[in-house]
């Protein structure tokens, strides 16, 4: 009868009466290493058991990396934590993947009628609006964002590694935010700095979504390094052919 | 026995309700064309009145908001439709086309955002009203349309933007959740700022 063990503890004085819980008797903590950080052993070498537990977000092993704030809509900008798949986990929003692409599309058409008109008015040509502009971005952007964050969602879960299609959606359409600020820097004449702007724009845009799918598909094997940087080619190739189709000015 | 004796037929502000049983039958189907034309028509000009020219002194604010019909805001964006075609010199068909996708399905789905944010709203009132907003737009196409001056194009269109934003903006705003406002009505914005574009744009 485990009763015994009890009525020895609940004759001590000053004692607490013991929650019967049978894995909680007598353990006693010693001096562990988990306790302390950084490790305070004397040795000056870390243990086996003595990592830090490897927390979702990183705050615990880089506590300096600078602040990050809570709203969905800014965490776009920090490309190097890989931390918005953590953010969004519980609550994707699709509010802002679908404005930002169609902010995208008006952004596109109009600045790339505009490049157009000046660059015919500065040359004394007839110049026509072009409405296919509209109709082509539309259907890039939307298609973009609806098809490729379903294909990697079938990828994904093919190598069981799921990731939800609602997640993945959010997560491709925040990445598009950079080329709004991209799209409106290219009215620039130069050439050499429209291609610089759309390197830099796919690039960080590449980025971000590497870093995140990276931090969610690292268990998946061998693969996922495949994955990651099938995904990041994508990215750039959407600004490579931003660029050469609504920018080419060809009078 | 108490039999319930028949209420007078309704007031014509709801023609459409032809055999609901309660007395004689409105003679709305037997009335000359004319005359329902012409009371569909005073109801548009009524509803723009109310819904583009707001007063705030009006006695009776939510009146447009009961009265909503969909033949007025067709016949503004069948109208854009047309003077954006007609301006157009190359793609007249595809510039409709473009229009009137842009126009209606803007309007479709500015309706879901804000249903999807948790307002409250009825899907055809907005959509009755979101159509009348148009009116200012359609004002500025056609003088787009008649002088085709760059700089009184760019004047004209923001001028009537900010008149449609501004019908806009009250029956959108009380719509939704007050710390959510910015996100209903920055679509709408977006709306009409392409259209803007668009009218701009086609010379």
């Amino acid at each position: 009868m485990m009763s015994g063990k009890y009525t020895t503890i609940d004759n001590q004085p000053g004692s607490v009466p013991a929650v019967p819980d049978s894995g909680h008797v007598a353990v006693k903590f010693a001096d562990s290493n988990l306790q302390t950080f950084p490790p305070s052993s004397a040795q000056g070498k870390i243990t086996g058991g003595s990592r830090p537990p490897r927390d979702a977000d990183d705050t615990f092993s880089k506590p300096g990396s600078g602040g990050s704030s809570d709203e969905s809509q800014q965490s776009g900008w920090l490309r190097r934590r890989g931390t918005f798949t953590e953010k969004t986990a519980s609550n994707p929003d699709l509010y802002g993947p679908f404005w930002i692409c169609t902010t995208l599309i008006f952004v596109a058409a109009s600045m790339s009628t505009f490049v157009t008109y000046i660059s015919h008015k500065l040359k004394h040509e007839k110049w026509e609006y072009d409405i296919n502009l509209v109709s082509w971005s539309a259907g890039l952007f939307y298609g973009y964002v609806t098809i490729v964050p379903l294909c990697l969602y079938v990828i994904l879960k093919y190598f069981s590694v799921p990731a939800g299609i609602v997640q993945l959606l959010c997560l491709y359409g925040y990445s598009l935010f950079v080329f709004i600020p991209a799209l409106c820097m290219s009215i620039v004449p130069l050439e050499i700095f429209r291609w610089v702007i759309a390197a830099v724009a796919g690039l960080m845009s590449a980025t971000f979504l590497a870093l995140n799918l990276r931090a969610h598909i690292v268990s998946a094997g061998e693969r996922w390094f495949l994955i990651v940087a099938g995904i990041f080619l994508l990215q750039l190739a959407l600004a490579v052919v931003l660029k050469v189709y609504l920018f080419t000015v060809s009078v | 026995s108490a039999s319930v004796p028949a209420p007078p037929p309704l007031p014509s502000s709801r023609p459409e309700i032809a055999a609901s049983g309660f007395g004689p039958a409105p003679n709305t189907l037997t009335e000359p064309v004319w005359d329902t034309v012409k009371r569909d028509l005073s109801r548009i000009i009524s509803n723009l009145k109310l819904v583009v020219f707001p007063n705030p002194y009006r006695e009776d604010p939510g009146k447009a908001l009961r009265d909503w019909d969909l033949w007025g805001p067709f016949f503004f964006i069948v109208f854009l439709g047309l003077t954006l075609s007609w301006s157009a010199s190359v793609k007249k068909s595809e510039v409709f086309a473009v229009a009137f996708g842009l126009l209606a399905a803007g309007a479709v789905i500015l309706t879901l955002n804000v249903l999807l944010l948790g307002g409250h709203i009825i899907f055809f009132q907005s959509l009755s009203l979101l159509g009348y907003c148009l009116f200012p737009l359609d004002v500025g196409a056609l003088i787009c349309m008649l002088k085709d001056n760059v700089i009184l194009k760019i004047v004209v269109v923001c001028v009537t933007l900010a008149w449609s934003s501004w019908a806009a903006y009250p029956f959108m705003s009380s719509a939704v959740n007050p710390r959510r406002k910015a996100l209903a009505l920055y679509p709408v914005f977006l709306m009409y700022v392409s259209v803007g574009f668009l009218i701009i744009a086609i010379d």
